[in-house]
């Protein structure tokens, strides 16, 4: 469990983090390192260089835009957790933090490094699906946005590019009425969930919902947005109705923690609780 | 006040807590250099040849040794308790012809550098697998065309035990029941795992090696048995140990492979298993099912029992392979009379790490099989589960009580003492048996399922041969106590130094303990089957008494008084009825300091002395454990809400660090009632070796516990010890098994199972609907 021969570099800028990334073809950007560190102490990963961003100037910010939260790459889990403007803008991706791992991971933990290391359990990742958000990306040719449903592309698979950096995640503010809800059945707090549901909901003034957003984990290769539970929600139908959608399209693994069969009842579970405490927070 | 049965602090705790504990991490030897063990990657394979020239080549490395490089005809690792019948699938130290577990060592590689370097030097060994058909678990290892892990059989074993004539009773009984219950395969995770540091002592033609050992002795007399060394040669110190729970209760071939290479090395060479090697190479615990048929009556009394266990005890006896297999069977019935029991244990080889004790070793099983029966029965019958335990249990004065079992090792079971009817009463009393019924039946009305279980539990404590235990007094007055019993956190300084104060009356600051360093003690057997305070504290005690007797002695002449007339009180020793005519401890001490003549009927300049202490049976702890959980029937989901304990282990020396044994052992059960297992695929590789995937109990698992201690001393020893350090575990799979099993009664899910993760819970609910 001790990982093998490998070059670290800690660069200031974003320009020399991506020279230093264009350098050698087997490089990996290390962004709060609860994931990568792991992977190559059991020797998984084996990279040459590691490209460290901890120093690099200007990913580490929460910048409020109105109707958009936009967060550097580099800030720190728990930071965001802490932070007032993130409550206030994004409450499920408080309430999201809150199962990321244990507050130490979380103190090490960034928001880039996690979307960008796409687990297909993870919160992060699923936040950003669910509320229709994008992160922005750096690289050689430039800087793009990537809309979250086009950035999740396999197990730990994204579209960014080989020596493109992730800079910053982008999600739209909630607006008024909105109630939210995070459901996980995990084998212990702060695991993995074996399956999870994020949910946001906003209402109108008659209590009708207006807008919904419901995204899975542990549920595929990748985090799911539930498309069906959001169309059978926003047309009138009841958690317990609009929950039975969850497993639609749906063909979870097995692994030793749970079967596929499981998790697919466990996504109509947690979707029901799920959409429930939501719409209790929003009204 | 005596110090005797006082919570006072430990006295290790200040300076284990600010950081000066010495781990076997710790030692860092100049000239060091770092070993690692190539092992299999199959579960089973035939070794066609290994290339180690690409490793020899690389200016770093300094030695790689193979099977060939061992010494010709180097017999296997021991198995202590093997019977005429247990056949000889003994484990060679490096695998030779064939590996029979992914993980098994097959060639040592030794580094300058650091264990970075030596697992990328370890990358080169090319060993030549032909991979062959593996089995994993024992259902698999009977079926006729099993491939074989050894030869003939998988079957390693098969032990019978009876009383009375279970199925003439059977067969007579009003009603019976049968069902398999499954305990599953645990790792042994201490926090700090095994690691080794040997070195070469030239001078003395021999070598000193630390371990994280819970038996330094057992592994000095391997080495020098191994190493064909004269016993002066081999010291071996086992540094401050972080945890062990049994896994590290035997030498490992790790250890004897290390010791061998020492002389060539001829440099300290060291090695820590990591984590991933822990969870591979480390003995497991457990894995053993029951298919047991029960009869019974009307009013819920069990009156036989028919019970065939088959325990998957891995791919090689270990020292104590049959300890599972035999406690698992022969202590099924615990505090139940039930005149006629038939019971087989099978032992069966597969492809997986080997099992070897573990904290609460084959109890577990059997409170878990034995609690499910009593409530299986309570509810056909339709008589509540206490009142059922009630009507099976022993009386209180049926002491001492032979069950007509016993083994080779641990000789006849005789339960010693105590009252389990009692202990059931206040278990039941303090978990508040009526109010949670009356919570319960409000829950449900809400739709909330909630349950109370019950785990009672005997278990076998105390285990001999025997123990030393040596007391030795300085001038200076420091009380200097070495003990063969050595401590992987337990607490042995503080309740060795309660005894010899209580016996001695000196001050327990001037008492100092010494243990695991077989150069400063004689002799010694280690720490397991909770036997440091019944067998090591006994052993002190004789020895802090023989001190009292020298003492009145020397002191006799020293005061001009008839030894009868002298007494030895709060650390002083006077003349009876005169307190101004006294010498201190220290004084006498120094009476027979060398230098000047012995005062007469003295014949040695030490005030010393020694007991080794051969405890004539096993004492018999237990304890009644009730659990309360919730179960989320949408998910499975088992919450616990709270613990009970009322355990008896005897005179208690220091009741605070037996609530700390309990709560750990609570903490290590509910770890196998809903966590924790092993998982190996069906071609014998593990799936979970890992903190990630295997779920050791978090902070965030416990509930809140109360732990209460019935006190029966026990009268097989001086003070009335029974063995405390593994009760914990053994009762709290058995109630929280019994309480979800009473949360989930209105759906009629069985619950056969541990660990009750939520799939297996929701599983169980989908069975009946």
């Amino acid at each position: 469990m001790k990982p093998p021969d490998f070059d670290y570099v800690a660069p200031t800028s974003v320009d020399d983090a991506i020279k230093a990334l264009g350098s050698d073809a087997e490089a990996k950007v290390l962004a709060g390192g609860q994931s990568l560190i792991p992977l190559l102490a059991f020797r998984l990963a084996g990279p040459s260089l590691l490209v460290d961003l901890a120093r690099v100037d200007g990913l580490d910010h929460i910048t409020d835009e109105g109707d958009r939260l936009v967060i550097g790459a580099m800030t720190r889990q728990r930071r965001a957790e802490r932070d007032p403007v993130v409550a206030e803008r994004c409450p499920l991706l408080v309430e999201s933090l809150r199962h990321v791992g244990h507050p130490q991971i979380r103190s090490r933990g960034t928001i880039g490094g996690s979307v960008a290391h796409a687990d297909p359990a993870a919160e992060l990742p699923a936040v950003v699906l669910a509320l229709g958000g994008r992160v922005h990306v750096t690289g050689h040719s430039g800087d793009r946005t990537i809309e979250a449903e086009d950035l999740f592309q396999g197990f730990l698979s994204t579209s960014i590019e080989d020596g493109e950096i992730l800079t910053a995640v982008e999600v739209p503010a909630s607006g008024p009425r909105t109630g939210w809800s995070v459901v996980e059945i995990a084998r212990r707090p702060g695991d993995y969930a074996l399956c999870g549901a994020l949910c946001q909901l906003q209402l109108d003034d008659a209590g009708a919902v207006v807008d919904a957003h419901l995204a899975l984990i542990g549920v595929g290769d990748r985090p799911m947005r539930a498309h069906a539970v959001e169309a059978a929600v926003l047309g009138g139908a009841s958690p317990v109705e609009a929950a039975t959608l969850a497993p639609d399209g749906l063909s979870p693994g097995s692994d030793v923690h749970a079967s596929s069969d499981y998790r697919l009842h466990l996504a109509t579970v947690t979707s029901r609780r799920a959409l429930t405490q939501a719409l209790e927070s929003a009204a | 006040m005596s110090l005797f049965g006082a919570s006072i602090r430990r006295k290790e705790d200040p300076r284990l807590l600010q950081g000066n504990g010495r781990y076997l991490s710790d030692i860092k030897l100049h000239g060091m250099v770092h070993a690692v063990f190539v092992r299999s990657p199959h579960a089973h394979a035939l070794i066609r040849g290994i290339d180690s020239s690409a490793a020899a080549a690389d200016p770093r490395v300094v030695c790689v040794l193979t099977p060939d490089d061992l010494p010709v005809g180097l017999p296997p690792l021991p198995c202590i308790d093997a019977e005429e019948t247990t056949k000889p699938f003994n484990q060679p130290i490096l695998a030779t012809d064939k590996v029979r577990f992914v993980g098994e060592p097959v060639a040592l590689v030794v580094v300058e550098g650091d264990r970075y370097i030596a697992e990328d030097i370890a990358g080169l060994v090319d060993v030549d697998y032909e991979p062959l058909p593996a089995v994993s678990t024992a259902e698999a290892a009977v079926a006729p065309d099993a491939p074989l892990v050894h030869f003939d059989s998988n079957v390693v074993d098969v032990l019978e035990y009876s009383v009375g004539d279970a199925s003439s009773a059977l067969a007579a009984a009003p009603h019976t029941l049968s069902e398999r219950f499954i305990t599953q395969r645990y790792a042994g995770t201490p926090l700090e795992t095994r690691g080794v540091i040997v070195e070469w002592d030239e001078p003395r033609r021999g070598l000193t090696m630390w371990s994280s050992t819970q038996v330094p002795h057992s592994l000095k007399a391997t080495l020098v048995g191994y190493l064909g060394l004269p016993e002066n040669a081999v010291r071996v110190i086992a540094p401050d140990v972080g945890g062990a729970f049994g896994v590290k209760l035997q030498p490992y071939p790790e250890e004897i492979v290390l010791g061998l290479a020492a002389e060539q090395v001829g440099r300290p060479i060291k090695w820590v298993e990591d984590r991933y090697e822990h969870f591979l190479a480390s003995t497991h615990g457990r894995e053993q099912y029951h298919d047991v048929e029960v009869g019974y009556d009307d009013d819920g009394r069990i009156l036989a029992i028919h019970d065939h266990a088959v325990t998957n005890t891995g791919a090689y006896l270990q020292r104590l392979t049959l300890v599972e297999p035999f406690i698992g069977v022969s202590m099924l019935s615990g505090p139940y009379v039930i005149e006629h029991q038939q019971l087989v244990s099978t032992v069966v080889m597969t492809n997986t790490t080997p099992l070897n004790p573990f904290r609460g070793v084959g109890h577990v099983q059997a409170a878990f099989t034995m609690e499910r029966i009593v409530d299986l029965v309570a509810a056909a019958v339709g008589v509540d589960p206490g009142e059922v335990r009630k009507r099976n249990m022993f009386s209180k004065d049926v002491f001492p009580l032979h069950r007509g079992i016993g083994n080779v090792l641990a000789g006849e079971i005789i339960y010693d003492s105590g009252d389990y009817q009692e202990c059931l009463r206040r278990a039941m009393a303090a978990a508040e048996w009526d109010d949670f019924r009356r919570e319960q039946e409000s829950a449900r009305a809400e739709g909330r399922y909630k349950g109370i279980g019950i785990g009672f539990f005997v278990e076998e404590t105390g285990l001999g041969p025997y123990e030393s235990g040596r007391v030795r007094v300085e001038p200076s007055g420091q009380v200097i106590v070495f003990t063969g019993a050595c401590s992987s956190g337990q607490g042995h300084d503080t309740v060795l130094a309660q005894i010899t104060a209580d016996e001695l009356g000196v001050e327990f600051d001037d008492i100092v303990v010494v243990h695991g360093d077989t150069d400063l003690v004689a002799s010694g057997v280690g720490t397991y089957a909770s036997r440091s305070a019944p067998i090591g504290g006994t052993a002190v005690r004789h020895a802090a008494g023989s001190i009292k007797e020298q003492a009145i002695r020397i002191a006799a002449e020293m005061l001009e008084a008839s030894p009868q007339d002298i007494e030895l009180i709060g650390g002083e020793v006077r003349v009876k009825g005169s307190p101004g005519s006294s010498v201190s401890l220290a004084q006498v001490a120094g009476r027979v300091a060398p230098g000047q003549p012995l005062p007469a009927g003295v014949d040695e300049y030490t005030l010393d002395a020694t007991d080794v202490y051969h405890p004539p049976t096993n004492t018999f702890s237990y304890g009644c454990h009730v659990a309360t959980v919730e179960v989320d029937i949408d998910s499975g989901v088992v919450t616990l809400l709270r613990h009970v304990v009322v355990n008896d282990s005897g005179t208690l020396i220091n009741p605070l660090l037996v609530d700390g044994q309990v709560q750990g052992g609570v903490a290590l059960g509910i770890g196998g009632a809903l966590l924790e297992e092993i998982v190996y695929g069906d071609d014998g590789q593990p799936l979970n070796a890992n903190f990630m995937d295997y779920l050791v109990p978090a902070i965030g698992n416990m509930p809140e516990m109360v732990v209460e201690h019935m006190i029966v001393p026990t009268p097989l020893n001086a003070d009335g010890m029974k063995g405390a350090g593994e009760g914990g575990a053994v009762g709290a799979p058995a109630a929280i098994a019994n309480a979800v099993a009473d949360a989930v009664l209105p759906f009629g899910a069985k619950i056969t199972e541990t660990p009750l993760g939520p799939e297996t819970v929701y599983r169980a609910l989908q069975d009946v609907s």
